[in-house]
This record gives C-alpha cells, sequence and structure tokens, in this order.
C-alpha cells in the first residue's frame, strides 16, 4: 500500500511474560479517521504508543509515510498527540503551550504569532492566550490541547482518550469538534477509546481489539450489522443473545433452542451440530400486538421488565436460550403491557444473526 | 464546627510549642534587653564589635555557600532519583537519608578522619601525585563546607524530588512528540516545574546551616566562627547573656528576613 500514512507490520510488544499485543498488522490510509475500540488491557493504547515511539516493539516493524521509523525516537517522528489528562505546561500561558512545538521548530517571531492567533480561532479560543491551564475549564484546556496539537500541521495525530475527562454534553460537542477539524484539515486521526457511541459517531474504519489482538476492522456499519464475533456484537451497541444449536448449515440456516423450538436466519456459516449464539438487535425486534406481518419468526415468551428511556422502550422477554430485547418507539398511545404478560416477540429472518459460541 | 475540631486536634502541639519554645524565646528577647531596663547595651556592643561583624558575615558566607554547594549536589541526585523505578529509588531513597540517621558528632569525626592531613584523601592524592600533593582540607572552611553540605544535603534533595515526582509523566512524553530534545525539555519543563521545590530546599538548607554549631566547631578552623558558637562564647566562656542574647535576636530576625525574601522571589508557585 503506497499511500498508507501508517502501516505496522506484524508488531508485538510483551512486558515480560505479559503480552500486551500479540503480533498485528495494520495499515492507515492517509487522511482516514480510525478509531482503536477495545475495552482496557485490549491493546489499543499499547498501538497508539508503538506509533508514536513512546514504545518500541518486541517484534515487527513500525511505518510512517513509508519510511520504517522503528527504531526513531519519538521526537524525530513529526506527529502530534492529544492525551487525556491534556498535558499542558502548567508554567506556560495558553499563548507559551501552543507556540512551544513551534519554538522547537525555530519557527521566527512573528510568524509564531500569527500561527498561534490563527489555530486558537480554529479550536474556538480567541480571547484566552493569556490564560494558564489552571485558569481554563477540562473543555477549554482540551481545545488549547488540539490547538498545539495542530499548530505545526503533522501529518498524523494520535489521540489518546483525549475525551475521556469530559462530561457527557461537551464530550459530544467536542466529538463534533474533532470531526470538524480532521474534514477541515485532512490531517490523518488515530483515535484510542473505550466508549463505543464515539467510536461509532467519529470513525471512517473502527478497529475493534480484545485480549491484545485485533477481533474485527471496518466501517462503523459493518462492524455494528456484520460482527464477525460474539465479542464484536456484545461490545457495540446493544445485542440480546440466545444459547442454541447450528441444525442447518448454509443459507438460509437453521438454528435450535433450549426447548427444541427452532428460528430460521437468512445465513448460517457454522457446522450442522455446533454451539451457537443466536443474536438479535432490539431495534429488529418488535413486540407482536395482533397477528403481526412481515416477521419471520414469533416466538412466545414471558415480559420481565420495560424500561422508558425518552424516546425508545425497551422490553425485556423471556425465550427459550435466553432474554430478547425488543424495542419500540416510546408513543403517548402505546398499549400497556406488564411484567409477567404471555406476549410475542417477531424478527425477520435477515437480523438474526448465528456467530460461534465463545468457549 | 470544623474549625472547632481543628483548633482541638492542633491544641496539644500549640501548648507544647508555646511551652518549651515561644516562652524561652520572650526570655530570651527579654534578657537581650536586660529585662524591664530596656537597655540597648547589648546591641550596641555588638554593633561597635569587629569580631560580631565578623562573624556575621562568615555565617551567611559559609551558609550561602553550602546552601549553593548542597542544591548543585542535591539536584543532580533528585532528578535521577525520580527517573529510576520505585522499587530502586527507595534503596538510592536509604542511601540519602543514611547521613540523616547518623549522630552529627560520629559524622564530624569520620570527616576528620577522611579529610585529615594523613586522611584516606589526601593519602590518595600523595599515592597519585606524589608527597607534596597534599591538600588543607580539615579545619578551614572547604572541611566546615563538606560537613555542612554533607548534614543538608536530605533537606535539599527531598524538597526537589517531591516536585519532580509531581511532574506528569504525561508532560515529558508530550514535549518529546513535539519534537523537543532533553535539554530542552529539562530547561523549559522540567527545570522551571521543580523550582519550588528547589526554593523549599533552598529555605531549609539555609535556616539549618545559619543557625549550625557543631560542624563548624569540630571541622571548620578558628577564623570560621559562626553565629551560634559566638552565642556559646558569650554563655559560657565570658558570661555575657545580655550580648548571647542579642546576637540569638539578631540572628532570629535576619534569618526571618532571608526566609521572606526567599519566599516573595517572583515565580509561579509561592511558598507563602
Amino acid at each position: 500500500m503506497a499511500d498508507a500514512m501508517v502501516r505496522l507490520e506484524r508488531c508485538a510488544k510483551h512486558y515480560g511474560a505479559a503480552q500486551a499485543l500479540f503480533e498485528t498488522d495494520l495499515s492507515v490510509a492517509a487522511g482516514e479517521f480510525v478509531t482503536l475500540l477495545g475495552p482496557s488491557g485490549s491493546g489499543k493504547t499499547t498501538i497508539l504508543n508503538l506509533i508514536a515511539g513512546t514504545v518500541m516493539p518486541t517484534a515487527g516493524r513500525v511505518h510512517i509515510e513509508g519510511r520504517d521509523v522503528t527504531g526513531m525516537p519519538v521526537e524525530k517522528r513529526g506527529l502530534g498527540m492529544v492525551f487525556q489528562n491534556y498535558a499542558l505546561m502548567p508554567h506556560m500561558t495558553v499563548f507559551e503551550n501552543v507556540a512551544f512545538p513551534l519554538r522547537v521548530r525555530r519557527v521566527p517571531e512573528a510568524e509564531i504569532r500569527r500561527r498561534v492567533g490563527e489555530v486558537l480561532d480554529l479550536v474556538r479560543l480567541p480571547g484566552l492566550a493569556a490564560r494558564k491551564p489552571r485558569q481554563l475549564s477540562g473543555g477549554q484546556q482540551q481545545r488549547v490541547a488540539l490547538a498545539r496539537c495542530i499548530v505545526y500541521n503533522p501529518p498524523l495525530i494520535l489521540m489518546d482518550e483525549p475525551l475521556g475527562a469530559l462530561d457527557k454534553k461537551l464530550r459530544e460537542q467536542m466529538q463534533l469538534e474533532i470531526r470538524r477539524l480532521h474534514a477541515a484539515l485532512g490531517v490523518t486521526m488515530i483515535y484510542v477509546t473505550h466508549d463505543q457511541e464515539e467510536a461509532l459517531t467519529m470513525s471512517d474504519r473502527i478497529v475493534l481489539l480484545n485480549h491484545g489482538r485485533i477481533e474485527q476492522a471496518g466501517t462503523p456499519d459493518e462492524i455494528y450489522f456484520r460482527p464477525r464475533t460474539v465479542f464484536a456484537a456484545g461490545f457495540l451497541g446493544d445485542s440480546s443473545m440466545l444459547d442454541a444449536t447450528v441444525s442447518a448449515s448454509g443459507a438460509p440456516g437453521r438454528v435450535t433452542l433450549s426447548d427444541g423450538s427452532a428460528l430460521a436466519a437468512a445465513r448460517c456459516d457454522l457446522p450442522a451440530g455446533a454451539r451457537a449464539k443466536a443474536i438479535l438487535r432490539p431495534e429488529n425486534v418488535s413486540l407482536l400486538r395482533d397477528a403481526g406481518t412481515g416477521h419471520d419468526a414469533a416466538v412466545e415468551g414471558r415480559l420481565i421488565d420495560s424500561i422508558v428511556l425518552g424516546s425508545v422502550v425497551k422490553h425485556h422477554v423471556e425465550i427459550a436460550g435466553g432474554t430478547v430485547i425488543a424495542q419500540e418507539l416510546n408513543r403517548r398511545d402505546r398499549a400497556a403491557v406488564r411484567p409477567g404478560d404471555r406476549v410475542r416477540v417477531g424478527w425477520r429472518a435477515e437480523d438474526l444473526l448465528v456467530l460461534a459460541a465463545p468457549d | 464546627m470544623r474549625s472547632r475540631h481543628v483548633a482541638l486536634f492542633l491544641a496539644p502541639s500549640l501548648l507544647l510549642m508555646a511551652a518549651v519554645f515561644l516562652v524561652p524565646l520572650g526570655q530570651m528577647a527579654a534578657t537581650s534587653v536586660d529585662g524591664a531596663a530596656l537597655s540597648a547595651r547589648a546591641y550596641e556592643e555588638l554593633a561597635a564589635s569587629t569580631l560580631f561583624r565578623r562573624v556575621l558575615a562568615n555565617t551567611f558566607e559559609i551558609s550561602l555557600g553550602s546552601m549553593l554547594a548542597t542544591l548543585l549536589l542535591g539536584y543532580p541526585i533528585a532528578y535521577h532519583l525520580s527517573r529510576v523505578p520505585p522499587a530502586r529509588r527507595a534503596i538510592y531513597m536509604v542511601m540519602v537519608l543514611l547521613p540523616f540517621w547518623t549522630s552529627i558528632l560520629v559524622k564530624s569525626f569520620a570527616f576528620t578522619v577522611i579529610l585529615g592531613e594523613q586522611g584516606i584523601v589526601n593519602s590518595l592524592l600523595r599515592f597519585a601525585f606524589g608527597p607534596t600533593a597534599a591538600l588543607p582540607l580539615l579545619f578551614n572552611r572547604t572541611g566546615a563546607i563538606v560537613g555542612m553540605v554533607h548534614y543538608l544535603l536530605p533537606f535539599m534533595v527531598f524538597p526537589i524530588l517531591v516536585s519532580l515526582l509531581a511532574q506528569g509523566s504525561d508532560l515529558h512524553k508530550a514535549a518529546r512528540v513535539m519534537g523537543a530534545g532533553r535539554t530542552r525539555i529539562f530547561l523549559r519543563v522540567t527545570l522551571p516545574l521543580s523550582l519550588p521545590g528547589v526554593l523549599a530546599g533552598c529555605v531549609m538548607t539555609l535556616v539549618l546551616s545559619l543557625g549550625s554549631f557543631v560542624t563548624p566547631e569540630l571541622l571548620g578552623g578558628r577564623k570560621d566562627l559562626m553565629m551560634a558558637n559566638l552565642v556559646d562564647f558569650y554563655t559560657r566562656v565570658s558570661l555575657d547573656w545580655g550580648v548571647s542574647s542579642a546576637i540569638a535576636v539578631i540572628l532570629l530576625v535576619l534569618t526571618g528576613m532571608l526566609i521572606v525574601a526567599l519566599a516573595r522571589l517572583p515565580g509561579e508557585h509561592k511558598l507563602i
């Protein structure tokens, strides 16, 4: 891949006996916004540090813009990085903080003044140049950190959970802000988060990690609609998972629940007899109030609870093999159902996903 | 409610300080002006005394010299300690603290063995550079300052170490990612952020050395008399308690003024 901004070639990292990252290949195209998503200890920060150069790989090579930078020290790589705790210099003003990388590059004073002013406008922080970081709010500090990062036009910006310390409202606002900067600057961004919503909102591509390995990589839609593993299905979005056994492989396929009832699936790649999880997204499952048409499956179960989440209601229904969540829009005239009621839930065969049960 | 609790917890130590420190201090101040007579005799005598002015100058020269030497030796130690893994740091800290746990008398006598005419240092010098290569290291200013620095080092190392450890490692990482080299990171980030610790260490070592007594007495020469030694002289030899109290008061006031001046140095983090 000639136009790859970053390429990890069979990179691995272990600390003594602890394997932080198993042999991994990863390629990020120029201008792409890639999110490394995973729970803590999944290896996402290790990958970021390998690219930054603050951690050396135990095996494998790191390439940036086509050059092998594996042994190159951090300060020679010319990257940008944004940290969760902002890492602003507390003894410097906002201006001096943003000017720091320019002073390192011996930019003339007049140009420093101009460029710092420009980026502070770009991150919407004009008029705060003389403040010290501790006089700013968390959101403002993170904007300064962004400004300090983009002021020297690095081709690649690494972000290590940059919004982790902010509250929800501010986080959502900053997500859009970072997206806007990404689009405006055309820079490549690699973003680490454990927040699946953040990953879905921001990314061109998500790399999902678990236990030091890439679980699945793809666009947010690919990972959301076509998870390849039970872990991927569980980590992104809500899923109901039913214990099942494959009774017919292929397309269409068929699985059997513990009570012997059969469910049709549009396709099933597992061999007949394999233990599997039948996975349904709540938004694809309906609570059937009447004869209900347009559903390939209609299963009877017992309503455990209905949870109102503002615009939607989630009905937890116990059926053979587990609990299914049926989601519907919260309307004033929705029919009342009570916990304990016998209800029927239905879905279309193509929305039933069959994945191998984890060991 | 809160302030009452605070008062309750502070009361024992405040009472103790009042009884064994403030009361004697007041008595000393009173003695220096001859009690109710409010006589300035002792101060006038001191103002006219060449010996007193020499000793005053000595005291500040030796103290400031020791403070600077302690800073120059202590900063690299603290810097190194801040960068080693915690397990190894604990071992090194014990080594820094070792002189702290040793009696000052024992240390001073040990230095006579090390620095003396036939001491380890001079024996080595003679062995390496011939019989005339010995240096006068004992019973002079060099001896006094060497002993003081050895005693003061932990008081400098620890405040600096604390201010170095308080700096998040992300700051250094961020500076490196932005392209800064080691020298620039040290001068622009590490050093400025450690200044509060440097200042605290300097104040502490200066205050301790201004009042030092045993070390200049045992390791310094006759010309290295310091204020505390002069107080001792007036108390035990010439039995003029008025003058010795006046010296103590002057030392106290000058030390206080110096601390205030140091603490008000312009900078990011104020001590007071």
